[in-house]
């Protein structure tokens, strides 16, 4: 059976606030100040925002078809061939942001924790646990997602509050760094990274209150977006713009100068926990959504079969970027910007067309019953 | 496409990788839906598990085949098709292809290659074992019937249809029973008898056992529920389902006959009279006229003597003055209405069931002329008394345990539940051993089918001997691979009484001090029966050292070698000079020294227990010495290593659940290895990895960490405790059938509340006001229904 267990509503939110949220802890901040400046925390608010936007139409598929599941729709609305083809663009974008994020993940841990131990046997450590959280299921990795809540809201609250030490708000200025105009650009450019929310689509004939879908993404989205903006504003209070752009890993940057007197200092490590639970969540929810799209596609009755070569061709895929910046710039520049065609922009068009087909089959009726 | 699509979907089909575990099991589901519930008692739903003899037997088996029986035989016929339906199913689904009636179930026996492949699904653990329980269709869940195949058996097995019996030998209340009506129709049908489960035993019980006890299972209705007798027919009926084990004789339904020599001969064969010298069988006169012969068996040792002289012997040998010309049966009737004046006489009309009586303790009086006998309760035997507890001790609250007597243990919970809804039905466990264990619930209050996957899974248990509920849960557990336990064990009988009163499901073992109590939570595992006892911040706060005390117990040793192997720029410079100057003698790394430390430890733990208890404070000073003084003075740990493994020791001690304790023990040394090699990421990972094989977890259909995730509305008694006024409703994961635990205002006597409240210018009246002083006394004065 492909879609096994039941998804609650706050299990639901849990997976995909962490689902969204974990790029906040590899370079994520670092390619918002590049393209944002001063103004850095609010092209996550615009670009949530504009994710947000399209979770509506996603949302608004989902409710026309319901207990089924955004490949499963672009099939019924597109026919196979388009429908297909609407589905290897869900795939792709989340199988590569699966792969970069792994990529990134394991260099900030191979960075900051175990300069000594070798890329490959961090990565796969990931990959291991990524395997066994996607076999246990989706029951299991929401509810561990759910379990570990307190724990994403606990640490950034502390991590900003203990920053606030070292922030000079004057770093803020000016207010809207490169201009509004540009903020509104880049924010609206790169949409997708809020295109995890689609993770929705795909659980979504595992839910248990399917109706309730929209409000799961959008407090989901709003969550996340008040996370990083706070993050991000932390971030470029206390390295102020031209040093900001420097920084790989401002999260963990910013850890290591919390110093509340001589005992208390040095923390970084302790953020070590919520960095690996919330890069394993997003690992396994980004693997887990990647192989049901693929299982779905293919009509497959169950997903647990594709699950090793999805690992091993992932794994490998991982070592393609010759380095980190690499992978950083796949991530944002590529994946990021037309991976918004893929998660948002064709399910507009999906939703257009079973509009248009509804319409013209209320017509063949009207004209029947003339 | 289309290629890759059909090679995949072979590949899936093949290797089934649908989690047959998770199909397997029972889950409860967790939503609280409960109008449906009370609607969804199992008598009414699910089929009812066949009682008589010749359903679910295979064609062609059943020699005799009484006209009643033929549209119970089409009911089973067609079941057994359904499930041969299924099967083929499932075998197409694996690309076999079988014919018509090798596939049916009900049309030919499988072969053993497919009975073998049925019989071991591979498991999500990746290699196969025996399949052990089926589905059955729980809730609203997503559980589907998988068909359990009949099992093959290489020799045909006669069917001898037994004749009727009496009912007036089970002791069942009338709800329990069907209409005895209803089995008389059935001609010659036989009802259930008392240990006459899903199988007869070697005589006649191949053939029943394949249908009916696989039937049972199947549906997911206890064997015996609902159709037969009640309790006592689901007694010895699973421990005698696979015959074997030395209680074939007794499972034999043999009529007694009415020459009693015969039956003395009977019965002297089957108990190897002579050989056992604690079978007494005592052959006396009734002083009728003319005298009337008859015995008395009994087990030495079982059974109370002096209640024997006193109330068998004594009024038949001596007080007994029957009328003359009376007939046979009638002198059993005078004997059983006047003669005897024990409290508990049963009739008994077959062998099987005397000898069950006499194994258990009971005294069994024939006599002459009659084919039934008299069974008088005398069970008396020499048993520990009640004690305090020695795992579970508190300091404010109870201070009795459960003994090894399950008379006992039962009173000792319906002394705190003095409600005529708590039930305790016994169910014999063991085809050698056959101990009762008794299933306690609050009928009206436990989910009904929560109660009945408890009793299917000790009906399911093929064992020659359980001695103890810590065997017991082995057998009845989800997860068996899963180092947390999955049921609670409790020798306390006011915590297995409060479980109860939240919709829990206990069980008790003869000989067995300690209870079970199901499902079990993680939560639940950390919890203390003293928790209640002591107000609400002290309960709270020791909930909290608690839960501290775990993560000590598992983490501080593998914290200790992330920081000095990995991440020493945590510490603290002086603190890290510290340690660095302690550790300099000492030749090894710290993995070893910790290695070495904890298994010193474990060996001086595990030599406490193993010890006698003469020498038990030599063992402590050994110990001190090792792990102490001389380990840091020959330098091969470090002084504050010691003090690790002590903090350690304490956390594990803290844990207030002794199989969790344990679970802790071991997960430590997969911490230490894991920590040695990626230092706190390999510390993270894995604990995100216990997250996840716990949050998969489930106890008896319950989500392990259920009511935290999944999550569901509970009466705040999980890490923290709430004040016991505000706790109001009933775990939402065990959907009992009452979910208010308590009225919303609970302190019903405040003045506020109270709509005969004394004047306040009575005493009474302003000591309640004092009293409550403006607090609050329910969630309602906070403003709110709160987190209920």
């Amino acid at each position: 059976m492909l879609e096994e267990g039941r998804i609650g509503t706050n299990e639901a939110i849990a997976a995909t606030v962490y689902f969204l949220s974990s790029k906040l802890f590899i370079s994520f901040p670092q390619q918002m100040a590049t393209v944002g400046l001063t103004a850095a925390w609010i092209v996550p608010i615009i670009s949530f925002g504009t994710g947000a936007i399209g979770f509506l139409i996603i949302a608004a598929l989902l409710r026309r078809y319901p207990r089924m599941s955004i490949v499963e729709i672009g099939e019924e609305v597109a026919g196979p061939i388009f429908g297909t083809l609407a589905s290897l663009g869900y795939l792709a974008f989340f199988f590569a942001a699966t792969i970069l994020v792994m990529r990134e993940f394991s260099e900030t841990v191979s960075t900051a924790l175990l300069p000594r131990t070798p890329l490959s046997a961090v990565m796969a450590v990931f990959v291991l646990v990524t395997v066994i959280s996607v076999y246990l299921g989706s029951e299991a990795l929401t509810r561990a997602a759910f379990l570990a809540a307190p724990l994403i809201v606990v640490t950034l609250l502390f991590l900003n509050l203990l920053s606030l030490p070292q922030a000079n708000l004057d770093a803020m200025f000016p207010l809207l760094g490169p201009g509004l105009s540009k903020l509104i650009y880049h924010g609206v450019l790169h949409s997708a990274v809020a295109g995890e929310v689609m993770f929705l689509g795909v659980i979504a004939p595992q839910l248990r209150d399917a109706d309730k879908v929209r409000m799961m993404g959008l407090v989901a989205i709003a969550v996340t977006a008040v996370f990083t903006s706070t993050a991000l504003l932390v971030f470029v209070t206390v390295f102020p713009y031209p040093l900001c752009v420097h920084i790989p890993y401002p999260g963990y940057e910013v850890s290591t100068l919390i110093y509340v007197g001589r005992f208390f200092q040095r923390v970084d490590v302790a953020f070590v926990f919520l960095w690996v639970i919330s890069g394993c969540i997003e690992l396994g929810l980004g693997a887990y959504t990647t192989t049901m799209i693929l299982a779905r596609m293919l009509r497959l009755p169950v997903y647990r079969p594709i699950l090793p070569a999805v690992a091993i061709i992932g794994y490998t895929l991982a070592f393609v970027p010759p380095d980190v910046p690499t992978a950083t710039r796949l991530d944002f520049e590529i994946v990021r910007t037309l991976g918004a065609i893929a998660v948002f922009i064709v399910p507009a068009v999906l939703l257009l067309v079973a509009q248009m087909k509804e319409a013209r089959a209320g017509g063949r009726r009207r004209a029947r019953s003339a | 496409m289309s290629l890759l699509r059909d090679v995949l979907n072979e590949i899936a089909a093949l290797l089934s990788f649908e989690s047959p575990a998770r199909e397997e099991e029972f889950v409860l589901d967790t939503q609280p839906r409960l109008p449906g519930l009370t609607s969804d008692v199992p008598q009414s739903e699910a089929p009812s598990p066949p009682a008589l003899e010749g359903q679910g037997q295979t064609p062609g088996r059943a020699q005799v085949q009484a006209p009643g029986q033929e549209q119970e035989h089409r009911q089973g016929q067609s079941q057994a098709q359904a499930q041969g339906q299924h099967g083929r199913d499932r075998r197409q689904h694996r690309g076999w292809s079988l014919s018509g009636d090798q596939a049916g179930g009900s049309a030919g026996e499988p072969s053993a290659v497919e009975w073998l492949s049925e019989a071991l699904p591979r498991t999500p653990y990746g290699f196969l074992r025996p399949r052990k329980m089926s589905t059955i269709k729980i809730g609203f869940g997503r559980e589907t019937a998988r068909p359990v195949r009949p099992l093959p058996i290489a020799h045909e097995t006669s069917t001898e249809i037994s004749p009727p019996t009496h009912g007036n030998e089970r002791r069942t209340t009338a709800q329990e029973s069907p209409p005895q009506g209803d089995n008389q129709q059935q001609g010659q049908l036989r009802p259930r008898e008392p240990g006459d489960g899903p199988g007869q035993g070697l005589g006649q019980g191949q053939g029943q056992e394949r249908g009916a006890g696989h039937e049972a299972e199947t549906s997911g209705v206890p064997c015996g529920e609902g159709t037969g007798p009640g309790a006592a027919g689901q007694q010895a009926g699973p421990a005698s389902g696979r015959g074997g084990g030395s209680g074939n004789k007794g499972d034999e339904v043999k009529p007694l006959a009415e020459n009693l020599q015969a039956n003395l001969d009977a019965l002297k064969q089957v108990l190897h009279y002579g050989l056992n010298s604690d079978v007494i069988v005592r052959e006396f006169d009734v002083p009728t006229t003319p005298s009337t012969r008859a015995a008395i068996v009994f087990m030495e040792g079982l059974a109370s003597k002096d209640l024997i002289d006193l109330a068998v012997l004594q009024p038949l040998m001596l007080i007994a003055n029957l009328d003359r010309g009376l007939r046979a049966a009638d002198v059993l009737e005078t004997i059983e209405r006047r003669l005897l004046p024990g409290n508990q006489v049963t009739r008994k009309d077959n062998l099987r069931g005397i000898i069950e009586g006499v194994i258990a303790g009971t005294t069994c009086l024939l006599v002459e002329g009659c084919g039934t006998a008299l069974e008088v309760e005398t069970k008396s035997w020499e048993h520990r008394g009640i004690s305090q507890p020695t795992a579970e001790t508190v300091v404010h609250g109870p201070q009795e345990a459960f003994n090894e007597t399950l008379k006992n243990n039962v009173a000792l919970v319906r002394r705190r539940m003095r409600t005529p809804d708590l039930v305790s039905e016994v169910i014999k466990v063991g085809t050698l051993s056959r101990v009762d264990c008794a299933v306690l619930y609050v009928e009206g209050l436990a989910n009904p089918k929560l109660v009945a996957e408890v009793k299917r899974r000790i009906n399911g248990i093929r064992a020659d001997q359980i001695q103890d509920t810590g065997s017991l849960e082995q057998f009845i557990e989800d997860r068996p691979f899963m180092l947390a336990p999955q049921t609670l064990s409790t020798e306390r009988p006011d915590r297995m009484a409060a479980f109860l009163s939240e919709g829990h499901v206990g069980i008790l073992l003869d000989g067995s001090p300690f209870g079970l109590v199901a499902p079990a939570t993680f939560w639940a595992l950390l919890q203390s029966a003293e928790d209640h006892y002591l107000r609400w911040p002290f309960g709270t706060f020791l909930r909290l050292v608690r839960l501290a005390a775990l993560a000590v117990a598992v983490l501080l040793p593998a914290v200790y070698i992330a920081l000095t192997n990995f991440h020493p720029e945590m510490l603290p410079t002086d603190l890290l000079l510290a340690i660095a100057a302690t550790r300099e003698r000492v030749p090894f790394p710290t993995v070893v020294e910790v290695l070495v430390m904890e298994v010193s430890f474990e060996l001086i733990r595990e030599a406490g227990i193993r010890v006698p208890g003469v020498i038990g404070p030599t063992l402590g000073i050994v110990g001190a010495l090792i792990l102490g003084q001389a380990a840091v003075a020959a330098s091969i740990v470090s002084p504050i290593l010691v003090i690790i493994v002590a903090v350690t020791a304490l956390g594990s001690f803290a844990v207030p659940n002794f199989n969790m304790a344990f679970a802790a023990r071991l997960t430590r040394f997969v911490y230490i290895f894991v920590a040695a090699a990626f230092g706190f990421y390999g510390i993270a990972v894995g604990v995100f990895l216990q997250m996840l094989l716990y949050v998969n977890a489930r106890s008896f259909g319950v989500p392990f960490m259920s009511p935290v995730a999944p999550f569901a509305q509970s009466s705040g008694d999980l890490i923290l405790r709430y004040p016991s006024w505000s706790m109001e409703l009933r775990p939402a994961f065990l959907q009992t059938r009452r979910r208010e635990r308590q009225p919303e205002v609970a302190r019903k006597w405040t003045p506020s509340w109270t709509t005969d409240a004394p004047s306040p210018d009575s005493g009474t009246g302003q000591m309640a006001e004092e009293s409550s002083g403006g607090r609050p006394t329910s969630r309602r004065d906070k403003g709110g229904r709160g987190r209920a």
